[in-house]
Parts: structure tokens; sequence; C-alpha cells
């Protein structure tokens, strides 16, 4: 069992992960400088659609994700389900691992092969996941707290801000910063976690707060992140660099280190790996839940796969794609399927409800 | 038990690979302060660079090694070829433009800079009049590194602010907002023995296509950005006899501000007709006049000021009429005209063909402050 408050770390960890590095280009495309509309109308989705997910758990009291779908779904779709929700989160894996790879690879070192850095990362994180859930908690709990020193070198931006960059306000058209809002997505996802996380947490009672907090934290996170992107950076730069909030931190100078975003890229390492480590789980758990795999055993073979996988994804224009494929796949699963869900527990609960009163 | 050795077994030798990426060893490397770009010959960019060993029994520690390419990411590898030790530009703070690829674009030259992880946003831009590779080779005995000199030399001038920044992630913000066009200082060589500040260079999107003085940078600094500490001489021709310098043959009046504080406030006022508001709020103490005015009093203090504010507002109206004539926007005017016009899908052509005939009325509210210790 696990203290609520934990809950906070958790979510907001593994939605800062990768996404954080360059989404103010691909909202910024879709809603110009508009787009920090696009990120507040997400942080609104977000927290309805959590609510909704904490809804559905609590019908349950106890249960994750895959007890749900076999109690709604029958034994068969409902492991069909369960099966898309493990793909799922080993795409997320995948994705994840993958990004930031590239991110070290473009910034930092350009002749060291990727599955280098595939191998060190995915046995960190196979060490985190066989240490069960309480030490990836841990492990989360600790990198928020380490990585809260980042946040000062937003500062440094600031002295080049250029206010007019964001006027006149509401240029763009609605649809257009809907799109915005709709590619906030890969940068968003990570709190449906919470399908998987929420049996381990002691008091059901506080985790609507927690959960909303963190969500809170993350979205003004990334509204003060897109509107100095906005400020500091003209349209045309926006449009070309790939990571942002990296790009940003191009200016720190310290007096005892020169550039300090080299330091920032090494660093988001630890944000990383427990993004990984909490999927990686949630797909082992799945695996257990569904199949009575042993979890061991498919920490190895999904690292395994992961690692292969990661192989076939060598260049910018591949990961550019998948990206996107992803974050569509993930808008529906995250974003429209817990709806769907939501409703169908509700159905059940008014059928069984009356059968019982039939009784 | 068994568990955690396994991992170990595997992770130890992993992690101390991890040391092997590439070592930068500084003997080994050599690091590149400045470098400097000019048209060579067959659509080539001939690059000069500066090159900072670290080699204790050198005579000295700069050397300059001049290459010519294609492009400008071949410059560095033709480098290469040229020096013992490996060229990195990690260090890089002056790049210098020679006035020739100035005229030409600059626009390739800093995107391939911005591009390079390795190179600092912060890094400083500037045109050097003639060519960059004479500046560079400047032998001066009491200039040891050319390098470090430039560096500290726009450094230092741009604090003051005497000169206006252009870093490349400024020029660059520039010259990618629609409607305002990049500046950049211009250094020239002379007589081989020092570098100067000489004026400012105004492009026309990525081209060089004007000159201002460097007296004339103050206004548009002055325009541009807020002061917060500059200073400048400022000499007139009054119709006032009270303020007519007295020494001064032709009756010139001079006289120098300085912690100057200024605020600026651009304005459209009439979209169809283009017709634009510049409002500048300027506070600053004067440390130096040749006239006798007695500014004790009010109604001297007070023409004073009045005539000081119209010479400036002349200077500011002179510089406008001058940028429109070379079409180049470095005011940004254009960007007021896109924030505050809805929808107005401003791009770069489309602006520069309406600047020319924008009217632009200049207000100057000059306030002087104090006078120094004495009256």
């Amino acid at each position: 069992m696990l203290s609520t408050f934990l809950l906070f770390f958790i979510i907001h960890d593994i939605q800062v992960g990768i996404g954080i590095q360059g989404f103010q280009r691909i909202i910024f495309l879709e809603a110009k400088h508009d787009a920090w509309i696009s990120v507040i109308l997400s942080g609104i989705l977000t927290h309805l659609i959590v609510f909704m997910i904490i809804k559905t758990l609590q019908v349950y009291g106890s249960s994750d994700i895959y007890g749900i779908h076999h109690d709604i779904y029958g034994k068969w779709v409902g492991r069909m389900m369960n099966s898309l929700y493990i793909l799922y989160c080993l795409l997320t894996s995948l994705v994840i691992m993958k990004n930031y790879i590239e991110v070290i690879q473009t910034w930092m070192f350009p002749q060291v092969p990727s599955w280098f850095f595939s191998i060190s990362l995915l046995l960190i994180v196979v060490y985190g996941v066989t240490g069960g859930v309480r030490v990836i908690v841990g492990v989360c709990f600790f990198n928020v707290i380490l990585s809260i020193w980042m946040l000062g070198l937003i500062g440094f931006p600031i002295r080049y801000f250029d206010y007019t960059s964001f006027l006149p306000i509401l240029e763009s058209n609605i649809p257009a910063i809907l799109k915005g809002t709709f590619k906030m997505t890969f940068t968003v996802v990570g709190f449906e976690i919470l399908y998987a996380i929420y049996p381990h947490l002691n008091e059901k009672k506080k985790v609507q707060k927690f959960a909303h907090l963190a969500i809170a934290t993350t979205t003004i996170l990334y509204l003060l992140l897109i509107l100095i992107a906005i400020a500091y950076l003209s349209s045309g730069q926006l449009e070309k660099s790939i990571w942002v909030t990296l790009s940003l931190f191009k200016i720190v100078k310290l007096p005892f280190i020169e550039r300090m975003e080299y330091i920032a890229i090494a660093f988001w390492m630890l944000i990383i790996i427990p993004n990984i480590m909490l999927y990686l789980w949630a797909a082992v758990r799945g695996m257990n839940r569904t199949f009575n795999a042993k979890e061991f055993h498919f920490i190895w073979i999904f690292s395994l796969i992961l690692f292969i996988s990661s192989l076939f994804l060598n260049t910018r224009q591949k990961i550019n794609n998948f990206n996107d494929t992803f974050a569509i796949a993930a808008f529906y699963l995250t974003y429209c399927y817990p709806i769907i869900l939501f409703v169908f527990v509700l159905i059940k609960k008014k059928v069984k409800g009356s059968k019982e009163k039939q009784i | 038990m068994m568990k955690k050795r396994f991992l170990a077994v595997y992770l130890l030798p992993i992690f101390s690979l991890i040391g092997c990426a590439q070592p930068q060893i500084l003997e080994e490397i050599g690091l590149i302060t400045t470098i400097g770009y000019d048209v060579g010959e067959k659509g080539k960019i001939n690059g000069t660079a500066v090159e900072l060993k670290i080699e204790p029994d050198a005579k000295t520690d700069v050397k300059i090694v001049e290459t010519q390419a294609y492009s400008v990411r071949g410059l560095n590898t033709s480098g290469n070829k040229k020096t013992s030790k490996k060229l990195l530009a990690g260090q890089l703070r002056v790049i210098l433009l020679g006035e020739e690829l100035g005229k030409q674009g600059m626009l390739h030259v800093s995107e391939t800079l911005t591009k390079d992880p390795a190179i600092s946003d912060l890094s400083y831009l500037s045109i050097v009049e003639g060519e960059a590779r004479d500046l560079l080779n400047l032998n001066d005995l009491h200039i040891p590194n050319i390098g470090i000199h430039l560096y500290r030399l726009i450094e230092q001038n741009t604090k003051d602010e005497l000169m206006p920044s252009a870093t490349l992630q400024e020029t660059l913000h520039r010259y990618y907002t629609v409607g305002r066009d990049p500046f950049m200082p211009i250094l020239k060589n002379i007589d081989n023995k020092e570098v100067r500040y000489t004026g400012v260079g105004i492009f026309k999107d990525d081209r060089l296509v004007g000159r201002i003085s460097t007296d004339q940078s103050f206004y548009l600094k002055l325009i541009n950005d807020k002061y917060k500490a500059g200073s400048t001489d400022l000499i007139f021709m009054s119709e006032s006899p009270k303020l007519r310098g007295k020494s001064h043959v032709e009756g010139r009046t001079v006289i120098s501000l300085d912690t100057i504080h200024s605020s600026s406030d651009l304005k459209l006022v009439n979209e169809t007709n283009l017709e634009f508001d510049i409002k500048i709020k300027l506070n600053a103490r004067l440390i130096d006049i040749n006239s006798d005015i007695d500014l004790t009093k009010s109604n001297n203090l007070k023409l004073f000021e009045k005539e000081v504010s119209k010479q400036m507002e002349e200077r500011v109206e002179n510089l406008i009429t001058y940028c429109q004539s070379k079409n180049s926007d470095v005011i940004g005017l254009g960007e007021v005209y896109r924030a505050s016009v809805r929808h107005s899908k401003l791009t770069d052509e489309k602006w520069h063909k309406m600047y020319k005939d924008a009217k632009v009325n200049v207000n100057v509210d000059f306030k002087m402050m104090r006078s120094g210790i004495n009256d």
C-alpha cells in the first residue's frame, strides 16, 4: 500500500516526460500565438477525464482497469481489451525511451550508438521494476523533488521577452485552437496510470484531491513554458526548433558553467526513467492480472521487445511519424475511452442494482 | 539475492562503459573563440577562425586558421585539415560577417550556427567594414588575443548600452518576426592598430542594406528598448540665444547626458493610411553643457528641456526616414501593425511594400533629473 499523497508525484512525473521538451512547436503550428489557450483547454479537459476515471474506479472500490474490463466485457473480450491496454503501455515506454535517446544523440553524444543507450536505460528500468511498485514510486518522488531546480532555468529567457508576440489575442480561430488542444495529447498523457495504480493507494478518498493537484501543477508548468516560448522566440524560430524547452535553456550561462542545457538534458534521465518504469510495470501487471503470467519473466521479455523495436526507430523522420501516430492512438485511448468505460460501468451498475432489487 | 547479483553483473560494465563516450581533453582540442565569414572565390565562403591553443610553450596562445569551403559546416572540416588539434566551437563568442557577405544575406550562416547545439545563442554577431579576415589578422602587440579582445569590446559596449545588442538569438528573433528587420553593430580595423565600433548595419530581411552612425544607434535603442543607464552626447544648434554655446564659433550647444532612463511606446493610429505614433519618455542626468544658461530658473529649464526634446525628435525622425528609404524596418513598426490589426495576415513582403509610405509622428518628452553635485 502506498500513501495517497504520493499519487501527486506519480502523476506529475509521468506527465512531465518527453513531450515537455518540444511540445510548444507542435501546438504553435496549429494555434499560432494563441497556443497558450490550447494548453489551458487541454488542462481543463484532462481534469474532466481524470474525474471520470476516478469515478469509474470508485464504483469498483479496489480494482484496476484489468479487473474492470474483465467484469464488463466478460472473459474473452476483456482479455482482448487488456492486451490492448498492455500494448499501449509498451508503446508509451518505447516512445519515451526513443525520444529521449534522440535528444541525447542530437545534443550531446552524436557518435554513441542508440542501442547502447537503450540497453543502459532498460537495465535500470528492469532493476526498478523488479523492485516492485514501492521502489518505482520512491524513484518518482525523489525525481520530482530533485528536478525542481530546473524551474530556475526558465527565468533566464525572461530578459528577452517580447510581449507583442501575444497580440492580438484570439486571432486564430476556434478550430485551430482545439486542434492545438488535440495535439497536446502527446504531452499530457500519463494520468491514465491511475487505472493501474489505484488499487495500491491506501486512502481512496483522497485520490481525487491529489490527482487533480498533480494535473493542475502540470498544466501550470506547461502554460508557463508555452508563454515563455512564444514571448522569447519569434514565430519562425518556434516553427523550426524541435526541442523548444531545451532551446530556451540554450542561453543559460552561469559563472561556473557555460552551458546549462547539457546538465539539464543529462538530468532529464531522472524524469524519464520512472516514466518507463511505471508503464512497464503497468504492462507487466496487466499480464499478471489477465493471463496469470509471472511478472518477473515478463519484465525481461517486454524489455527485450522494447529493445528490439527501438532498433527499428532510427531516424528523426521515423520517430516523428511514430510520435504522430502514437499521439492519435493515445488520444482515443486516454481521452475518449475513459468516457465510454465510465458509461459502461454506470450502465452495468444500474442493471446490477435493479436485478438485485428484483430478487 | 540471486536477482541482485545478476543485475549487478550486467549493470557494472555498462556504467563503466558510459565513461568511454568521446572524451574531450583540453590539451587536444583547439577552441574557436571567434569566427569570421567572408565571401570567397567561386561561391565559396571564406572562414577565418581564431583558435585558442592550450600550449604552455607557445609564444602566443592564439592561431588564425583560414579556410574556404562551400558551406559553413564545411569550413570546420577543412579547418581541421590544417590544425593539429580538433577544432571545436563550443566556446564561440563572436561571429563576424564581412560586409560583402552581409549584403548577400546572412541567414544561412546564422541558421547553421544555431542548429549546432554546441554553439551558444548568446554569441555576438557583428558586421565588419571590409573583410572579416583583415580584422582578425590585426597585428598589434597590445592585442595578444584578438578573439577575447573583440568579445570584451562588444560585451562592454553592449552592457553600457552604447552598442545595440545583436546576439545570435536576438538577430534570428528579429529576422523571423514578421514586420521587423535585424541590425548589427559594425566594427572596423583601423590602420591595423585598433578595432573600432563605427556604426550599425541595418538589414532588409537578411541583407545588409544600409548603415547608421553610432550616434544614431542611440535613437534606435531609444525606440526599441528601455534604457536603464546609457549615456550620450548631444550636439545641436539652438535658435534660442539663451542656449547658444558660448565658446563655439558656430554657436553649437553640446550637452552630455548620463544615467538615461527611457521608455517608448509605439502605437498604430491609422490603419488605412498607415500612421504611427512614437512616444518616448526620457529621464537623464545632465553632466555637461557648454552654455551659460542658468538652469536653476524654472523658465530656463523648461526652455532647455523643450529644446532638447525637439532636437531628439528631429533625429529620431531622420533615423526613421533613412530606414524607410532603405526599406529596413529595424524599429519593428510592422510588428506593432501585426499586433494591432486583427487578421492582417502580414508577411514580410507585404510589410515592406507598406512600410515605405508609413507616416510616423515622433514625440519625445525629455526631463532633466539632476545635474551632478554642483549647479
